[in-house]
């Protein structure tokens, strides 16, 4: 099969900051023998190709796009990716995003399927019983052996912000070498910082959040560094917590200084890197995400 | 040695436009077993450190900072390397309103540098003493290397590199005209989007971005090369950079239309650029 990632939505800089949705989705799908390509405006396939949303709706113009297609004589499959919750207020009800969550909803009535990987509760909303959990796991493809000296103590992956600027400026004044991809840096550049990171440090951007964030842990997790996560999560996507290390907020500064001065970090996650590469397949993932009889029929087209 | 580059000044925008530069030299370095590390904090390391600044000085307190850290005689010694990517008589880069004082500034950083390495041949060495000034040849590097879509696969006729402005579009709409299947990749595109485009192109297309540019883009060729594609060249550039024509279907402005007409339809069009990559790899 065919799936396009249809990004108008998020051009141009948005394209950057998707990069740790889209990868493993389309590396996964590549190792199922499907072919992804990517394409934005007119660009859109027909059935049987599948084309792929990924949320942040809050132009519509993309979902126009789908309603007007979908009402024309030529058949079409659209696919929408989550990758928020849906009850944080600070996505959907954001004043700088006010039609985020209204175009999110008439997009899951126009599509045929959607995958979310975080596993919120779309089933109350109309089309949301289409949406299936994808759950982000290892791919060999994007395997990646560093061969810099891990000479970051902690990498802060995301925006900083208020939440984790004290966290950065304390490690800082306990003498680590403290490094921040800034939530909008190329991926070469984060690439490059993670390679060279004893530590990666995923905590959540705002008190309150309920779920981890898949697609930092696995990007880091797939380059053999060590994952430290806020212990936050208590659903399915607490299994990362199997191969990022659990830290409540207040513990983390004394625990990464611990870590980063045992000399153990690259064995811790390396280790952590095979753990998760026997349980988890993002191929699998899937192929378990693709149980709806649509995916019978686009095999069968 | 330990080069660092920083790349504060192209925060945030510009980074996404500066990676087909930034990468070969990283990737280049690290060949040769130098360590190099990437930063935009503040913190830079001193000597026998070399601290890599990448051109752009559009705004003055990227200049001011840099001129102010370079003049502190109280701070420990510190090496700076500087790569010029454009040419410094190009006025649409240099005395563009959007970029004010990027040439002014620039004049005013060299004497503070330990040395430049332009990437253009344009006319540096009237700035830079000899003994400061070294020409970067940009050359295949085997870390970069990446592979294409099977044949059948490349359903993409031509891929323009770059930008689409009135001078491409032109030729944009003549191969739309002809039935080929055209795409680009804007100019601003992440690399994981554009790799893919370029993998699913039978052709690359790289073509200048206005008449009076007279250097060609040896990091966009060499970022086409990389990936085996068969890159079609607009034939203009006379300097020293014209040995990339070598490695692609080069031809004048007037004759792109036919030239990637004929070489779409070719059966060889792929093969084209798997053997110009073979002789980028051992001529370069």
């Amino acid at each position: 099969m065919r799936f396009h990632f249809l990004l108008t939505n998020h051009f141009r800089y948005g394209c950057f900051r998707i990069e740790d949705i889209c990868v493993p989705i389309a590396t996964g799908l590549g190792e199922l023998g499907h072919i992804v390509t990517y394409g934005f405006d007119d660009d859109v396939p027909p059935w049987p190709a599948v084309n792929l949303l990924v949320e942040n709706f809050n132009n519509p113009a993309v979902v126009d796009q789908m309603a007007r297609l979908k009402a024309g004589p030529q058949r079409y499959c659209f696919g929408v990716v989550g990758h928020e919750d849906i009850a944080d207020a600070a996505i959907f009800d954001n004043p700088s995003f006010p039609d985020r969550r209204r175009n999110l909803e008439r997009a899951l009535t126009l599509a045929d399927f959607g995958w979310t990987i975080v596993p919120c509760e779309y089933g109350a909303l109309a089309g949301g019983e289409r949406m299936r959990f994808l759950e982000f796991g290892y791919a060999r493809s994007l395997r990646h052996n560093a061969s810099l000296p891990r000479d970051i103590d902690v990498l802060f992956y995301g925006e900083l912000g208020g939440r984790r600027l004290p966290l950065f400026n304390a490690l800082v004044g306990r003498g680590l070498k403290v490094e921040a991809s800034f939530g909008l840096l190329p991926a070469f550049f984060v690439q490059d910082l993670i390679d060279r990171a004893k530590i990666v440090a995923d905590i959540g951007r705002a008190d309150g959040l309920r779920f981890l964030t898949p697609t930092r842990i696995c990007a880091a997790l797939h380059r053999g560094a060590t994952v430290m996560s806020e212990q936050i999560d208590r659903g399915p996507l607490a299994k990362l917590y199997r191969y990022a290390a659990p830290v409540t907020i207040d513990d983390f500064v004394e625990t990464a200084v611990a870590v980063a001065q045992s000399g153990r970090a690259p064995e811790i996650g390396q280790k952590a890197r095979e753990l998760f590469a026997v349980e988890t397949s993002m191929a699998a993932s899937l192929l378990r995400a693709m149980t709806l009889p649509l995916f019978a029929e686009l095999a069968a087209a | 040695m330990h080069f660092h580059f920083q790349l504060a000044n192209h925060y945030y925008g510009g980074l996404s436009q500066i990676e087909d530069i930034v990468t070969p030299v990283v990737w280049g370095l690290r060949a040769l077993g130098h360590r190099v590390t990437m930063g935009i904090l503040p913190q830079l390391p001193n000597w026998p450190s070399v601290v890599l600044l990448l051109e752009y000085f559009a705004y003055e307190p990227a200049i001011n900072s840099f001129l102010a850290w370079r003049s502190d005689t109280s701070l420990p010694r510190s090496c700076v390397g500087l790569i010029c990517t454009e040419d410094l008589d190009d006025a649409l880069v240099m005395n563009n309103p959007e970029h004010p004082g990027r040439r002014e500034n620039l004049l005013r950083a060299f004497p503070y540098c330990d040395f430049v390495w332009p990437i253009v041949p344009s006319g540096y060495d009237a700035y830079v003493n000899a003994e400061r000034l070294a020409f970067l040849d940009y050359g295949y590097i085997d870390a970069l290397r990446l592979e294409g879509w099977p044949t059948a696969q490349r359903d993409i006729d031509v891929l323009f590199y770059g930008s689409i402005n009135e001078r491409r579009r032109a030729v944009m709409e003549g191969l739309t005209a002809r039935g080929l299947n055209v795409a680009a990749t804007r100019g601003a595109l992440p690399s994981y989007i554009a790799r893919n485009l370029m993998g699913r192109a039978k052709l690359v297309l790289d073509m200048k971005r206005a008449d009076p540019v007279i250097y060609t883009s040896p990091s966009r060729i060499c970022a086409a090369l990389q990936q085996g594609a068969t890159v079609v060249s607009e034939l203009f550039d006379t300097s020293r950079l014209r040995f990339l024509y070598d490695y692609t279907e080069a031809c004048e402005f007037g004759d792109i239309v036919e030239r990637c007409v004929d070489l779409a339809r070719s059966p060889d069009v792929v093969e084209r650029g798997l053997a110009a990559r073979e002789r980028f790899s051992r001529g370069t």
